[in-house]
């Protein structure tokens, strides 16, 4: 048997070693981020806490929670999150479960096809976006979050591909049997594609919770952000050149542990989520593979 | 079988990461075109004006000498920083200070939009509305960098604001402008001023030494007067243990130069000073033409300085991986005895110090001299901290200058019994106790102060202003510490309010700035970036850090240092210097 040879234990062990190393290399900066938010301030402030706090407290965290803003943009991302999932999954399946046909089924399925594939290809860039978002009046709700970003063509694609490799025989079958397009694609398409929906949603459940940059641009009142963007306005170092000299100002600028407590609530959901959806992602976005 | 699958999963997810990371960050906003000039939403400039009382003290503009009868509606974009705290219920656009600007003098500020000014935001915003073709609000206000507010005064959207400063600044502000020769230079263009400064208190910018004096007394150490000494004092610092742990682990003095050798905090360039210039500005050569410091001789000097406190472990050997926090960060755990910086280092980042190393105790320092016996400093800011810009279309233009007046002639410097003697308003940035005292500390008497969403800051409706703080008075400041230095007694609310709220050695420190003021060098070049700036600028400036950096590491030879020089001056710097000293004689020939 060749999985017994030494060739390929040396290979499983080797594997192993660096898929570990991987693992270390992520889970290290969650810790570090852990201990700061659980550390006093000073030390934190001067680079001296590595993977244990220093001086164990919880003020950050409650300091964090009592914090209006962040509640506010906890929320709105929750909302942003679920609307914007529930939008990419409908126009992705729709389009996917239609543009999966031959040719022959669907007349112009060509011209659509190449129609959002050149979306994909060419944007127009940051700044015609936000005139056509501006003309449009969304500037200011949170369609322009969702909105824009709604087709995601590559999963699209993926989708599709994951349609078309269904036996066509099921299909048959079922139109035999009186259904329609609606039936076809609800009762029978969407059950067997569930491993690659639930893939497609956590892309989506991750993108939409961690995108900021749209937030910046569109949204014209920083109450209304949503979290990764508020995370990344008090993140980010400021630009301390500028201080004045006021006392009151300079006391409140080390705030280093309640930046990683905020930091952490804000990667908690995504934690949260992703071992229930992992396990499909094997099977998830398998292109191609047999299925007969 | 099994492999393949787990291969192509892994393809086909790196593949979906990258098309999300592609698609994230669509950050070409300069390539962009403006394609189509939008048009722009109603911003509805100034609201109505026109109805004029026809009163007799009633100006043309509709002001009664104290308030605008009709009030007047002011459209701008606000950067929210970092020290704005507000109460609950109340917002940028409904709070205290805007009822009292609309109530007290008619200006009813209006935004188009509010952003949290971190990670250059406001910068970004501002920067899409130019290249969008938005139509801009009536008021502009922009701290930072002079390449955005060129920006703005090139769209032709802000007028030559020159004769309303002349006709409706206060006294208060034309003597704060005038005390700087030099004020409008960087936004002059044809002889018209286009923009507003905001003034800021002045030598708040400057540097000074601050050593560990638990240390220094520890080792019986004399301060400083010469760049030798000072070595001597380093060297101790890092052979004779002042921490007393029994190891070799501290430094001599904190830097950081991963960005730049002219920092604003764990500064190095002032040893660059010690050597008769400073690098990364235009300073003032013999025969009165600008030349760039960080080529000038006296930097080769500096750098070999420099070598040896590398090599002898003075400096930490990860300065070049610093900036001005990382550098600051070694002096606050403890590990490095000395830092050059600004005099208000007591009331942050020092406090972090005091907590991690129990018994810590430091101190201002004037800088030594060189060899030579030259010192020379930064300047610091030159009592301008930002810009106003005023739309050619805006109804009423003077409203700004009438806002801003108000803050110079009631809060810059109140008297005694005034309106703002305490602070803003009540119940916000002050309180009265029952025994007629001022308090300021929300967290002990929260019920004088009420509505706070969080008690651990000030909430200060001064910086909802339009002109980011009320109104400064540039000389204030340090004329109050060094008078408060000098052990007089504080007599207005001004300082009174320093001498209750400023550390001993933030004082102390004033007055070492004051006294060392003439060690000051000033950057001479203040205009808008030249042609071959723009262009060069960024290769010329790695050229040099990367030059600096080797041979500071000892990777090179200090001799590098005259080949690099040749090569900057090939590859544009000659140019440059040219272009510079034409924009100098220009500008300073008016």
């Amino acid at each position: 048997m060749y999985y017994k040879t030494t060739g390929y234990r040396l290979f499983t062990v080797l594997n192993y070693c660096i898929l570990l190393l991987a693992g270390i290399l992520c889970i290290l900066p969650i810790i570090h981020i852990l201990a700061i938010s659980f550390s006093a301030s000073a030390p934190a402030n001067s680079h001296l806490v590595g993977l244990w706090p220093v001086d164990f407290n919880i003020e950050s965290y409650t300091k964090t929670l009592n914090n209006p803003n962040f509640s506010r943009a906890f929320v709105i991302s929750l909302g942003r999150t679920v609307l914007g999932t529930f939008m990419t999954m409908s126009v992705i399946i729709l389009a996917g479960y239609a543009l999966s046909k031959d040719a022959s089924v669907f007349k112009s399925r060509n011209i659509y096809a190449w129609y959002f594939v050149f979306t994909m290809l060419f944007t127009g860039g940051m700044i015609p976006s936000y005139i056509v978002v501006r003309n449009l009046h969304l500037m200011d709700t949170i369609w322009a979050l969702v909105l824009p970003g709604a087709v995601q063509v590559f999963n699209m694609i993926l989708l599709m591909n994951f349609f078309k490799a269904t036996p066509k025989e099921m299909e048959e079958a079922a139109l035999i049997d009186g259904a329609g397009h609606f039936t076809v694609l609800f009762r029978v398409y969407l059950p067997l594609a569930m491993p690659s929906i639930a893939t497609l949603s956590l892309f989506s459940i991750v993108g939409n919770w961690n995108a900021w940059f749209d937030g910046l641009l569109y949204i014209n009142n920083y109450r209304n952000y949503p979290l990764a963007t508020f995370l990344q306005t008090i993140i980010v170092q400021q630009d301390f050149s500028k201080l004045n000299p006021d006392v009151n100002e300079l006391k409140n600028i080390s705030q280093r542990t309640v930046k990683a407590a905020q930091i952490f609530i804000g990667i908690l959901p995504v934690l949260i989520v992703y071992p229930f959806l992992q396990r499909f992602f094997v099977k998830g976005i398998v292109l191609g593979a047999i299925k007969e | 079988m099994q492999l393949k699958r787990v291969s192509s999963v892994l393809l086909v997810s790196a593949l979906a990461f990258s098309v999300t990371a592609c698609s994230g960050n669509g950050n070409n906003a300069q390539n962009e075109p403006a394609a189509t000039k939008a048009a722009a939403e109603s911003t509805n400039a100034g609201g109505n004006a026109s109805a004029t009382n026809a009163a007799g003290n009633v100006d043309e503009t509709g002001w009664d000498g104290s308030k605008y009868v009709e009030p007047i509606t002011l459209t701008t974009v606000k950067g929210i920083g970092t020290n704005y705290f507000f109460k609950n219920g109340e917002t940028m656009e409904n709070n205290v200070m805007q009822s009292y600007m609309k109530d007290n003098l008619g200006i009813d500020v209006k935004y188009d939009w509010i952003v949290t000014d971190t990670n250059d935001a406001y910068k970004t915003k501002l920067r899409l509305m130019l290249s969008s073709g938005e139509k801009m609000p009536d008021v502009i206000t922009y701290r930072g960098d002079m390449e955005t507010v060129n920006m703005l005064i090139d769209s032709g959207q802000f007028m030559d604001i020159g004769d309303l400063f002349d006709k409706y600044a206060g006294d208060n502000y034309k003597k704060g402008v005038e005390l700087n020769a030099d004020t409008w230079l960087p936004v002059t263009r044809d002889g018209q001023r286009m923009a507003l400064p905001v003034l800021d208190y002045a030598y708040n910018d400057d540097m000074l030494l601050w050593l560990r004096q638990d240390w220094m007394d520890k080792l019986g150490l004399q301060p400083p007067k010469t760049l030798a000494d000072f070595e001597a004092i380093m060297d101790a610092f890092v052979n004779k243990d002042p921490d007393g742990n029994g190891k070799k682990d501290t430094l001599g003095i904190a830097t950081g130069f991963k960005n730049t050798f002219l920092g604003w905090m764990g500064d190095i360039s002032w040893l660059f000073g010690d050597y008769g210039t400073l690098p990364g500005q235009w300073n003032k050569s013999a025969d009165g033409t600008l030349t760039y410091g960080s080529i000038d001789p006296g930097a080769k000097q500096a750098l070999a300085t420099l070598k040896t406190w590398m090599d002898k472990g003075y400096i930490s050997k990860d300065s070049g991986l610093k900036d001005e926090n990382g550098a600051a960060e070694l002096f606050t755990k403890g590990q490095a005895g000395a830092l050059v910086g600004r005099n208000w280092m007591p009331d942050w980042p020092f406090g972090d110090l005091l907590n991690n190393v129990p018994g810590a105790k430091y101190k201002g320092y004037p800088l030594p001299a060189g060899p030579d016996g030259k010192i020379g400093a930064q300047s610091g800011n030159p009592s301008v901290n930002g810009w106003m810009l005023i739309n050619k279309d805006a109804k009423n233009p003077e409203a700004l200058l009438r806002y801003y007046n108000f803050f110079f002639d009631n809060w810059a410097n109140p008297e005694k019994g005034s309106e703002f003697e305490n602070g803003f308003a009540e119940g916000y940035d002050w309180a009265k106790l029952p025994d007629g005292t001022i308090t300021k500390d929300p967290q002990k008497y929260p019920d004088l102060f009420p509505d706070y969403a969080d008690r651990t800051h000030l909430v200060e409706p001064i910086y909802y202003t339009l002109t980011f703080e009320g109104a400064r008075q540039p000389s204030l400041y340090a004329d109050t510490m060094s008078k408060l230095a000098n052990g007089e007694a504080p007599v207005t609310p001004y300082e009174i309010q320093s001498a209750a709220i400023r550390k001993p050695e933030n004082i102390e420190a004033m007055k070492i700035v004051l006294e060392q003021k003439d060690i000051r060098m000033k950057n001479y070049f203040q205009g808008p970036l030249t042609e071959t700036m723009k262009q060069k600028n960024e290769l010329l400036n790695k050229l040099i850090n990367q030059t600096y950096s080797k041979i500071i590491y000892g990777q090179s030879p200090i001799d590098e240092f005259d080949t690099m020089v040749d090569n900057w001056k090939k590859s544009g710097g000659d140019q440059i210097t040219k272009e510079v000293n034409d924009w100098y004689n220009s500008a300073s020939s008016k």
